[in-house]
């Protein structure tokens, strides 16, 4: 955890660094005496390096051992390997389904990006899957759409 | 008071509001139950169905939730040793016990007793001090209420928190994402990136489903899903009335694990899991017998039951009299009262009274409506553990891209979620906690405002948050949240490593 913690403060160094740059671009305050809209950011940005360095600081006065991350060896790496593809293909599911809704509409879209959901988190049986991603899809759409009023999207190449 | 309570009584006891209770507690009661979902994943997936409700059904419902949701989480603690929220793993360590003594109905129905016990105190507790706290607080200016805002966050960082840098590094995280859109006093367009969609800003609520829902749809990638929780507990349930003897056995200490529970409840940051133990504990020691604890002594399910359902009501009492949440979940209501245009402080008392008491009264038939459903229908609820969790999670992420959308349909909600469900997974994955985060982007457009109308009427000197009484008792109080821990470690270096260990 040392390492990540170090890790961790660079990377809240570089990003208040970054929020510093942008909020240099911001406008002055326009009336004498009055905190302008870039006050608050130039508060936060000190308070986030004084906390970074805190962090820093105290990984250096007593931080966590690495030896137990170090031992685990070739055995977990390929459970990692594992977990970190999953984890990408999720998130391009996730991503892909905000993606497309609009364009494939609801009804078609949903049913794949539950089946996909639930593949990867492990679902072996097939057809539990699809019965399961038709079912909630469909009764979602009826609390959604006829329930709450709630309009999803169609698919625009209906249109 | 009285007439406002009456017109409350009428609003929160129409039949669709009732309603909009019941349902609530039925999903409180499912989703408390279900280990890995929080009150607040539940509350998260409810809330954006609450939108094209009243204010008052809505928040009957959300209430419901809120109420059946700390009981839910002891159904699975005392069934399966697997606490359903944090709030409930004290009661797992003798209601477990009970249901291997083939007593699993008369934990639960402990269980439930105690924790409309604990319900109905602090909702007292509630209606006693909030009114008065509320006219106290219309006295507060900015100053006094950016420096009680600043005191929220800091006890959140410092009481529920391993590390108090990594929880104000949160909090700053989450205050600086609040800046970006229009900033809240002059309307200057701040981190836009020259899109029309950040101009509003980062709405809280997909910020809140990200960090809250979509950390847990990741971590699940990490082994094999459950398909289903052991039913083998489940016969065991058989009567869930306790006798009379045993109710008054435990009596005692439902009114002390209330008032832990309430008392706490009030304390930002402070909330479920520490008031159930700090109460279980409390009741061990005064026990005639501490050696039947743990072993299944109704008392060790009635202590933390009836705290953590305290924690209820006493975490509303800031959260409505002062618009600082108590815990996460009152945070999520503050939300909710927002999208329908009330915004919780010492104001809505004056502008809104009747909605006040209507949240009163709401609030005391969810407790009634807990105690009934749970009592009929645990022994039918239970079965919902046999839901395969994939099934479960997959319609959590659904949930949470449509529930996102709803918001203003707008599909850069849910890219927004997205974006702080994989920050929430991080976070999380290196013990930074979400918490802070989450109050901070609540509280953070009115910390602004406050701390920018103050410097304004005091022509930029700072001196004036030191120089008016409650705004100095605020700092103090400040101060002394985030440095009494700090101290007690390097004096007690043992003590500081349980604390991490909680």
């Amino acid at each position: 955890m040392r390492v990540a913690n170090i890790c961790i403060s660079l990377t809240l160094f570089a990003f208040g660094g970054w929020y510093l740059w942008l909020t240099l671009g911001l406008p002055k305050r326009t009336l004498p005496n009055t905190p302008g809209p870039s006050f608050m950011p130039f508060v936060l940005v000190f308070f986030l390096f004084l906390l970074a360095g805190v962090l820093i600081l105290q990984q250096f006065r007593g931080g966590e051992s690495d030896e137990e991350e170090a031992s685990s060896g070739k055995a977990v790496s390929r459970e990692k390997l594992i977990f970190a593809t999953k984890f990408f293909l999720m998130l391009a599911v996730i991503g892909g389904y905000i993606g497309l809704i609009e364009e494939v509409g609801y009804l078609l879209s949903t049913p794949v990006f539950l089946f996909l959901i639930m593949c990867l988190l492990g679902e072996r049986t097939w057809w539990r899957a699809v019965f399961v991603a038709l079912a909630i899809s469909l009764g979602l759409y009826v609390i959604f759409h006829h329930g709450f009023h709630i309009l999803l999207p169609e698919a625009r190449f209906l249109d | 008071m009285l007439d406002a309570f009456l017109v409350g009584l009428s609003q929160a006891g129409q039949w669709q509001s009732l309603l909009s209770t019941a349902i609530g507690v039925i999903i409180g009661l499912v989703v408390g139950m279900l280990p890995g979902l929080t009150i607040s994943s539940g509350i998260i997936i409810v809330l954006p169905l609450t939108f094209t409700m009243s204010p008052v059904n809505s928040i009957s419902m959300l209430l419901g939730l809120y109420a059946a949701g700390m009981t839910g989480g002891s159904i699975s603690a005392i069934l399966l040793n697997i606490p359903g929220t944090p709030s409930a793993s004290a009661t797992g360590l003798d209601g477990y016990a009970l249901t291997r003594q083939g007593m699993a109905g008369k934990a639960l129905g402990t269980a439930v007793i105690a924790s409309f016990g604990g319900g109905m105190f602090s909702l007292l507790c509630l209606v006693a001090i909030a009114p008065q706290l509320a006219r106290v607080a219309l006295h507060f200016g900015a100053p006094e209420l950016f420096t009680l805002v600043v005191f929220g966050l800091a006890s959140v960082c410092s009481f529920a928190q391993r590390s108090i840098t990594k929880g104000l590094i949160s909090a700053v995280l989450g205050l600086i994402i609040m800046t970006a859109g229009q900033d809240p006093v002059m309307g200057t367009p701040r981190f836009t990136f020259g899109s029309v969609s950040m101009l509003s800003g980062i709405s809280f609520l997909p910020a809140m489903v990200g960090l809250f829902a979509i950390p847990q749809v990741l971590r699940a990638l990490s082994g094999e899903a459950a398909t289903g929780m052991a039913a083998a507990a489940f016969s065991k349930i058989t009567g869930l009335l306790p006798t009379w003897q045993d109710i008054r056995k435990v009596l005692k200490t439902i009114g002390l694990g209330s008032a832990i529970g309430t008392g706490i409840g009030i304390i930002p940051g402070a909330a479920g899991p520490i008031a159930a133990f700090f109460s279980y504990d409390y009741a061990r020691r005064i026990s005639k017998d501490p050696g039947r604890f743990g072993r299944g002594a109704l008392e060790g399910v009635a202590a933390p039951e009836s705290a953590n359902n305290g924690v209820s009501g006493g975490a509303m009492i800031p959260m409505l009299t002062l618009g600082i949440p108590g815990d996460p979940i009152t945070a999520l209501l503050i939300g909710a009262l927002m999208i329908h245009g009330l915004a919780p402080g010492p104001l809505l008392f004056q502008e809104h009274a009747d909605f006040v008491y209507t949240v009163f009264v709401a609030f005391l038939f969810a407790n009634v409506f807990n105690l009934v459903i749970a009592l009929l229908l645990i022994p039918f609820i239970v079965r919902v553990l046999r839901i395969p969790r994939v099934s479960l999670l997959a319609l959590i992420a659904l949930l949470c891209v449509l529930g996102t959308y709803a918001l203003r349909n707008n599909f850069f909600d849910s890219a927004v979620m997205l974006f702080f469900g994989i920050l929430g997974f991080f976070m999380q994955k290196y013990d930074i906690p979400v918490v802070p985060m989450i109050l901070a982007i609540v509280l953070g457009p009115l910390m602004e405002e406050h701390l920018r109308v103050a410097l304004t009427i005091s022509k930029g000197d700072p001196t004036i948050f030191f120089l008016r009484p409650v705004s100095a008792l605020f700092i103090l109080m400040t101060a002394a949240t985030i440095l009494t821990p700090i101290i007690r470690r390097r004096t007690r270096p043992g003590a500081a490593k349980a604390d991490q260990d909680l």
